[in-house]
């Protein structure tokens, strides 16, 4: 995987890879070392600012800041990371599908196109008013988003590699459909896709939390940085900290998400010295598009 | 395409050029004052804008049961009889009445000479044909008045037979919440099922048109007659002396208070983030007012409620201070109140049967309850919404705290309002319900003890109820009200957790503004310029 | 061309039934409905029962989902359940103050980004290459409705510049039609600032490495002559692409940011829509805004070959 070379120069990674991992320790550690459960409700601490006591503060029901951050942080990454992966899978076999079952191309394509042409948000929001409100239909929800320009993305990759001789000359040669799939094509799509799984695990943060923000989100009385952001939202005035810890672990997020698929793309982002490039074609804008909520 | 020579310096340029111009014209704008868009002919201004905080599908005033439609509509419609400050019925449209020994045979003598917005005489036949639709639509009413229907007896008296005596007639005909309006007779018999399309009434101000989810205007109807006492409430004089008054929907409360500081609106609901914005202010006065009762609610026909022994659990682990701080986030805006209506309501408050179970925030005793139950640790839903200022969503937050620390295992299931209405008729898969509920003059009318909500087919209750109903003479209220207040709190189908206060803040410019209970009254408000 | 085009033309049609389906059957899942969002609380069944009969809420889903398509095939969107007024008319609006938030966020956003994208690729890793990548990362990182808040805060509250909320359609005079629309805009160009400024960025750069800027150069063409005329036509085929999608993107951040900022257009009437389950509204409107997104895409996939004659157009190539 000559891609993955070169990663260790670009400071993009580094950065998106030091957030992501900062993140996730806080999400892992703080559950052990708090003494406060992030749910219990002590009304007489409440708005505490930060203190010796409670590191970050107390929230309007006078529960733990940092404990609520870290399962939030937590659920964000659990929500993204879940999206991401389901996304992968669903968006690999579809795109490989059309690609290598031609009578579904046009099915599977069209579908695609469909679900694309419905503004994330507002699919997303219709979904939830459908299933009620729960991790897992958020899940289900923003795979639904999430999936179709995965699968159209593997399907681009796909289609520019089965033309190469290799591919055909693999196929001459007797190997099974399936192995030449796996050994020719799959190494070549991955990169691409791993990219834009990046820019998915980002998006997934920011739809969750914009699902919050209209109260359609990961539901009560569990943590995630969309409804800690929409309860703090009340108190943008007396109890500005409350936004600002979660507002600042959702930028670290979904920043570090960028970053690091940024960098593994080629990173267009930090790039300070210039390298011959072909135009962008769809891929790269797949990815750009991607990147808009 | 030949490449034309554009110096990177005249671009930068361009764009700064256009970012000061545009800035300092928007800027230059911005000084200019928008107050409440009036013109500046008199003293005063000649349109009152007052922001309200929640859209409404319909302006029907017998169908909705939502607020903010009640605020609007109780300046286009009247009733029979109106609250004054005290909450005590007053004549309105109806000049007098008599009721027969018993309680259960009612004459109104409707005023003479009072014109509807389109011109028309008020006459018995309109009062009849309104209050007899009220009665069809409004569940309460057809509780009141069963059978019963309002019979003209001539062009201006209406009479009512009951079945029993009802103490609390005239003050269920004086509830301004989906009101018994007065409208025309060929209105009211039309009427379609989605609600009147034509808001005809006999107020001090008259509907001009609605524009959905933006605003309604309305202007002075110059033919108004009304009642010439001191103004209370909604009752005595409506001098109208603003030409317009607009309601604007601004749902979102930030949106709202910030419109206020930059002087859009001469009035808003203040919270208790926005305080400190409004306190210090000197043309601002702050006022807080009674605004809600916070109420538990038990869907009876669950696995878990319908067993007393849960319902003592639950009631037991209630910290009714916790909760409604937590509620209200200011210890300021609430007090406590094992009541279903207001301590000042002396006619009917009582906290009879209460002490063994309000605030006692006892886990032990909780704990025990709960093990006599048979709990045997399942998910226990609890039904709300973050619609409304998140009033159902904070209660069903702190609830489920309390109930966890007794090992209950409290689940919250979040919906949008149409959902919840939905599941909580429908009486499946919810155990509890808790939120805020406009506190009524009387326990008959009561939302939560009705038995579309939460399933209470309880026939002492039901008897109780009606107890209260038929009471007359003061001695009967309290009575009644005790006893069926010491039944609730021994079986505890809802519990009351304590009353709430809202902030308000009114621009001393304004003149002659009155609320009750957090409604507006504009009929007599002028703002100075 | 125009087997590509007439391609592209079935191919859109076929979206659109989908979309039209997967929309529809979404309502169809959604529990609660009008008649109960309108008689509230304290409704009888009989009430409920009636009212969405009245509505025509109680016949099968294929049904509906039939009147529905050949009502829109005649140009019928439907009427309102709690707006009372046909859907075509509400839309058309409500797609005003939108419309004319999204055009000036992108051209906030153009004027921003290209000249930023511009000097950043010409001295790459000097101060409008950092300034580039920190407001990218910046647009990239802060959720609309943080962004929203913030400036309503300090642009609107502290200083008073612009109104805090609202809006004034464009008979109430230019200015004032402006000055309601400068923060939402703002807030929702934010995100396009940072893509546009990247994409154009890299083409920039991409072309001004290759082999035929040393020729130009050569023959005399000024920097600043390769920078626009080389470098930015260059760059037109992403930039058109990247603000033709962010249509749809611009839709959903308008979602939020109408909220906050009490606008009356098109996001803020979808979400009415549906948490008080109008479905005549929540199906058409939906319909409508995903077909100009997908038309958008069209036109601008047409215009491919005219930007950039070296993009060849095979059927199977393009996704």
């Amino acid at each position: 995987m000559r891609a993955l070379a070169g990663l260790r120069e670009r400071p993009a990674v580094i950065v998106g890879l030091a957030l992501l991992v900062a993140c996730a320790a806080v999400a892992l550690i703080v559950p052990f070392v708090s003494p406060y459960d992030p749910n219990a409700a002590a009304v007489q601490e409440r708005m505490q600012a930060p203190s010796a006591a409670h590191p970050l503060g107390t929230d309007d029901f006078g529960r733990d800041v940092l404990a609520r951050l870290a399962v939030g942080i937590g659920m964000s990454m659990q929500v993204a990371f879940a999206t991401a992966a389901v996304a992968l899978v669903l968006g690999l076999l579809l795109g490989l599908l059309a690609v290598f079952v031609r009578p579904l191309d046009q099915l599977i394509m069209r579908i695609c196109d469909g679900l694309l042409a419905i503004p994330g948000v507002l699919l997303a929001l219709a979904v939830v008013a459908a299933t009620g409100a729960s991790t897992a239909s958020l899940i289900a929800c923003l795979v639904l988003v999430e999936t179709p320009a995965v699968a159209r993305l593997v399907r681009s990759s796909a289609l520019s590699v089965r033309e190469r001789r290799y591919v055909e000359a693999a196929a001459a040669a007797g190997v099974r459909p399936a192995a030449v799939v796996v050994r020719h094509v799959l190494p070549s799509v991955l990169v691409p896709v791993a990219v834009q799984i990046s820019a998915v695990f980002g998006s997934a943060i920011v739809i969750e939390a914009a699902l919050s923000f209209l109260g359609a989100g990961i539901p009560a009385p569990t943590a995630s940085l969309g409804n800690m952001l929409s309860d703090a939202k009340a108190f943008v005035n007396t109890g500005w900290c409350l936004m600002l810890f979660p507002g600042a672990a959702l930028a670290a997020l979904v920043l570090g998400a960028n970053l690091i698929g940024d960098g593994v793309g080629g990173g267009a982002l930090f790039r300070l010295r210039t390298r011959p490039r072909p135009l962008p074609g769809d891929a790269e804008l797949e990815r750009e598009r991607m990147l808009l909520p | 395409m030949s490449t034309h020579r554009r110096p990177r310096i005249t671009s930068a340029a361009i764009l700064a050029a256009t970012v000061l111009v545009g800035g300092t014209a928007l800027a230059g704008c911005a000084a200019t004052d928008t107050t409440s868009g009036t013109d500046t002919t008199g003293a005063y201004a000649d349109v009152i804008r007052y922001p309200v905080t929640a859209t409404i599908p319909t302006l029907d005033p017998h169908i909705s049961p939502s607020g903010v439609v009640a605020n609007i509509d109780a300046h286009i419609y009247e009733t029979l009889v109106a609250q004054d400050e005290s909450l005590a019925p007053q004549p309105a449209l109806a000049e007098s009445w008599t009721t027969s020994e018993d309680g259960r045979s009612w004459t109104f003598t409707i005023r003479d000479g009072v014109l509807f917005h389109n011109g028309e005489q008020l006459t018995a036949a309109d009062v009849a044909a309104s209050l007899n639709r009220w009665k069809t639509v409004t569940a309460r009413a057809q509780t009141l008045l069963g059978d019963s229907e309002f019979q003209v007896a001539d062009e201006r008296t209406v009479t009512l037979e009951l079945a029993q005596p009802q103490g609390d007639l005239l003050a269920q005909l004086a509830n301004p919440l989906q009101f018994a309006a007065i409208m025309p007779a060929s209105i009211a018999e039309n009427a379609p099922a989605e609600g009147v399309t034509e808001y005809i009434g006999t107020g001090p101000y008259q509907f001009v048109e609605w524009n959905v989810d933006r605003d309604v205007r309305l202007t002075r109807f110059d033919d108004y007659t009304g009642v010439d006492t001191e103004p209370s409430g909604y009752a005595g004089r409506k001098d109208a002396p603003t030409q317009d008054i607009t309601f604007d929907f601004v749902v979102d409360s930030a949106t709202r208070f910030s419109a206020f500081l930059s002087g859009e609106y001469d009035f808003v609901d203040v919270t208790v983030d926005n305080l400190p914005q409004v306190e210090g202010q000197d043309d601002v006065e702050i006022t807080k007012e009674l605004s809600t009762g916070y109420v538990v609610v038990f869907n009876m026909t669950s696995d878990f409620a319908s067993e007393l022994s849960s319902r003592e659990a639950v009631a037991a682990a209630i910290d009714a201070d916790d909760f409604m701080t937590a509620v209200v986030s200011d210890p300021e805006l609430y007090r406590l109140n094992p009541s279903y209506v207001y301590e000042e309501n002396t006619a009917w408050w009582s906290d009879a049967g209460s002490d063994a179970f309000y605030n006692i925030a006892d886990l032990d005793l909780a704990r025990e309850k709960l093990a006599e139950s048979g709990y045997d640790g399942r998910e226990i839903h609890i039904l709300t919404s973050h619609d409304y200022g998140e009033v159902y969503y904070k209660s069903a937050v702190i609830l489920q705290s309390q109930l966890q620390a007794i090992g209950v295992n409290a689940v919250l299931d979040i919906y949008d309002y149409a959902t919840l209405i939905q599941h909580r008729n429908s009486l499946q898969g919810w155990d509890i319900y808790a939120g805020a509920f406009l506190v009524p003059s009387t326990p008959s009318q009561l939302l939560y003890l009705t038995p579309n909500y939460g399933g209470a087919d309880d026939p002492r209750l039901a008897e109780l109820l009606d107890a209260t109903a038929a009471a007359i003479s003061e001695a009967d209220q309290q009575a009644s009200s005790a006893a069926l207040e010491e039944y609730l709190w021994e079986q505890l189908p809802t519990i009351n957790v304590g009353d709430s206060y809202g902030y308000r803040a009114v621009r001393n410019s304004v003149e002659g503004y009155q609320t009750l209970n957090g409604a507006p009254i504009l009929w007599n408000t002028r703002i100075a310029e | 061309m125009l087997r590509y085009g007439l391609a592209r033309l079935l191919a859109l049609l076929q979206v659109i039934v989908v979309m039209s389906i997967v929309v529809y059957a979404l309502i169809y899942a959604m529990p609660g409905d009008p008649a109960t969002v309108i008689l509230g609380d304290d409704a009888t069944p009989e009430q409920i029962a009636e009212l969405r009969a009245q509505l025509g809420l109680d016949q099968p889903a294929w049904l509906g989902y039939l009147d529905w398509v050949s009502a829109v095939l005649r140009g019928d969107l439907g009427y309102s359940i709690f707006l009372r007024a046909p859907v075509a008319e509400v839309l058309g609006e409500r797609i005003v103050p939108t419309v004319s938030i999204a055009l000036l966020a992108s051209f906030v956003s153009v004027i921003v980004a290209i000249p930023l994208a511009l000097a950043a690729a010409r001295r790459q890793g000097g101060a409008a290459d950092v300034s580039l990548t920190v407001v990218a990362m910046l647009g990239i990182a802060v959720p609309g409705f943080l962004l929203s808040l913030l400036l309503v805060r300090v642009f609107a509250v502290q200083l008073g510049w612009f109104p805090v909320a609202g809006y004034a359609s464009p008979d109430e005079g230019p200015w004032t039609f402006l000055r309601y629309l400068v923060l939402p805009a703002v807030a929702l160009g934010v995100v396009q600032v940072s893509v546009l400024g990247r994409i154009t960025r890299s083409s920039v750069v991409d072309v001004l490495s290759s082999s035929f800027i040393t020729v130009a150069r050569a023959k005399g063409v000024s920097p600043a002559g390769v920078l626009y005329g080389h470098g930015l036509r260059n760059a037109l085929v992403p930039i058109v692409t990247v603000l033709a999608g962010s249509f749809g993107s611009l839709l959903a951040g308008a979602v939020v940011v109408e909220t906050i900022f009490n606008i009356p257009g098109v996001g803020q009437l979808i979400v009415t829509a549906i948490s008080r389950r109008d479905y005549p509204v929540i199906q058409s409107t939906v319909l409508v805004i995903a077909l100009i997104f997908v038309v958008l895409n069209f036109v601008v996939d047409l215009l491919y070959p005219l930007l950039d004659p070296r993009i060849r157009l095979t059927a199977g190539a393009r996704a």
